[in-house]
């Protein structure tokens, strides 16, 4: 479906993409990577919007750059916020589907139902500027899916939801998975994208640093160096637990905050985990917090980056 | 080409009904009625001033001042509805949306230059209307109505064309097209065009169209410009099929740069840098 052969795109001296070479048959996939990893450059040398410095780019077997019909058998869903302010959603809708060469009317029963699957059937007829965030994501994807293509590729599109947003979200675009068509999720938010269970691709610095699936990225996470935070219930505990960790499990760093809180440093979380409640239990200590500074995504890519490097040999297939 | 003018269709009554605000219908209002507010305020001058010569000059003068003004208006009109077709879009951030169409970018193109040009001739008619109205209503106009179709006639033709090459600028500049637009109406239409007797005045859309006036309309210059010393300085006119043919010749060149452009040119958005 998609290849990419020592592909690399520079916006002059920046690089956006670098040597990447990727072979995604039909199926669900996760592009995750940091703000200004390349995602929404590999998405456009995908879609034909840009085209390579070196390299090569073949969606659907041709040249996106040059055979601008490949375009039919693809949704998009930008990250942008885009702004037609005095159209209704139903005209917007209405007109994307018309540029698929569709006429009127066919266009307008397309859109119709596009808006009733993204349940924005009832607001269709008002103005985009009184729409919310949340009802204007759906908008734009109710775009991207109007014209019934094969492959749907958002970026971002949870950006905005409110938490029901977001599982209406991911149940719809499971739905689109379970019918056998080709999805390609771009996100910055790893939980967001694991909801689809799709086959994660991970890049970072216009690089694909890993690929994998779930399961095997979340096995990365447990022992990557993670940063938490403990809080006692009484002040003297927090001093007599920090003892017996360091003791028991391999801490980098520990610094206290007050005396009844500290942060460690460790690269065995995952036995921490484990461990810790009985640890507890045994020298009857009780905790009030504890939490993780890191977001999943962040250790995760800290984590490749080294593995990049060759400062950590475990890894996924890459 | 049949998915390009169906979208071109789509595209233009989007942008034509998307731009039905009170504030865009307000700046074409103002400009269709700029012209005949200039010339009744001419004609209520001269009537007060109750100076005969005056008067005549305003009659003699009445043509030339009508298609002057509403030129200005017509032009204004095209650079502000034509030049911005791609920077708008990726202002409004919606140039993505288009892009990833089959034939988007052509259709977009194409739409808004349709739309460019029936904005500009609707205000340019308008504004001709009420030019003419006022002067045949104050001094008896001879043959008014065929002096409004001919005028028309060089305005269909005048709105066809600065669209098509301001549409064309649009796609070339993006951030400042209304500028290098403006710089090209100034230097060749302005400047080189009124060079007499140069061959490069020739190749200006003015001096075809300012022959295709004289042809249609007649001699629109003031009597008192004699049209044999005119033809002394800017030489004989080809026949009226070969102006008419150069410039729709110019608006076909215009739309294939720029359909050309549109569709082989990176349009990098910050969001991709």
């Amino acid at each position: 479906m998609i290849e990419l052969k020592n592909t690399t795109k520079l916006y002059k001296t920046v690089i956006g993409i670098n040597d990447l070479n990727l072979s995604l048959g039909p199926g669900t996939y996760g592009l995750l990577g940091p703000n200004g990893s390349g995602k929404t450059t590999l998405i456009n040398l995908i879609l034909g919007q840009l085209r390579p410095t070196i390299g090569s780019v073949r969606l659907f077997g041709e040249n996106p750059w040059r055979k601008s019909e490949l375009l039919h058998r693809v949704g998009l869903c930008p990250a942008v916020e885009m702004s037609y302010p005095r159209v209704s959603g139903l005209q917007w809708v209405t007109y994307m589907v018309q540029l698929h060469g569709f006429g009127y009317s066919e266009s307008v029963r397309k859109a119709k139902k596009a808006l009733e699957t993204v349940k924005l059937s009832h607001a269709m007829n008002r103005p985009m500027r009184n729409y919310s965030l949340g009802m204007r994501q759906r908008a734009k994807l109710a775009q991207a899916i109007a014209h019934e293509p094969e492959l749907l590729i958002l970026d971002e599109p949870f950006n905005g939801l409110d938490p029901v947003g977001r599982y209406d979200m991911s149940e719809l675009l499971k739905a689109w998975a379970e019918q056998g068509r080709s999805l390609i999720l771009a996100s910055h938010i790893l939980h967001e994208v694991e909801a689809v269970n799709p086959l994660f691709l991970l890049i970072s610095g216009g690089r694909l640093l890993a690929s994998g699936s779930p399961q095997e990225v979340r096995s990365i996470l447990p022992d990557s160096p993670y940063t938490l935070t403990i809080r006692t219930a009484e002040p003297d505990q927090a001093k007599r637990l920090a003892g017996l960790m360091i003791g028991q499990f391999e801490i980098e760093s520990i610094e206290f905050k007050s005396n009844n809180c500290f942060i460690f440093s460790t690269p065995t979380a995952s036995k921490i985990f484990s461990r810790l409640p009985e640890l507890l239990k045994e020298n009857e200590i009780s905790i009030t917090e504890m939490s993780s500074e890191d977001d999943s995504l962040k250790t995760l890519f800290s984590t490749l980056v080294k593995m990049h490097r060759g400062e950590m040999n475990r890894g996924v297939s890459s | 080409m049949k998915r390009w003018l169906n979208g071109a269709l789509a595209t233009c009554s989007f942008e034509l009904r998307r731009s039905f605000t009170v504030q865009r219908t307000a700046v074409s209002l103002v400009l269709a009625l700029f012209p005949p507010a200039i010339m009744l305020i001419l004609i209520l001058a001269t009537r007060l001033s109750r100076d005969f010569q005056a008067q005549t000059a305003i009659l003699d003068f009445s043509q030339l001042l009508i298609i002057f003004l509403v030129a200005l208006v017509c032009l204004l009109t095209t650079l502000l509805w034509a030049t911005p077709n791609v920077y708008s879009e990726m202002e409004g951030k919606t140039w993505g949306f288009i892009a990833s169409r089959p034939g988007g970018r052509v259709s977009v193109f194409l739409g808004k230059f349709l739309a460019s040009f029936l904005v500009s001739f609707g205000v340019s008619v308008v504004a001709i209307s009420l030019c003419i109205f006022l002067v045949d209503r104050s001094y008896s106009m001879p043959d008014a109505q065929r002096l409004w179709l001919s005028i028309c006639g060089v305005f269909l033709l005048g709105c066809l064309v600065y669209s098509a090459v301001f549409s064309m600028f649009g796609t070339l500049f993006i951030k400042r097209s209304m500028v290098f637009a403006a710089g090209y109406l100034f230097g060749s239409d302005v400047i080189l065009a009124s060079i007499p007797g140069a061959l490069i005045s020739k190749l200006t859309i003015r001096y075809h169209l300012q022959e295709i006036g004289i042809a249609w309309i007649g001699w629109f210059l003031p009597a008192s410009y004699n049209e044999a010393d005119f033809r002394l300085f800017y030489g004989e006119p080809l026949p009226t099929w070969i102006h008419l043919a150069i410039l729709l010749g110019i608006t076909a060149a215009a739309l294939a740069l720029g359909g050309w452009t549109i569709v082989n040119r990176e349009y990098i958005t910050k969001d991709d840098a």
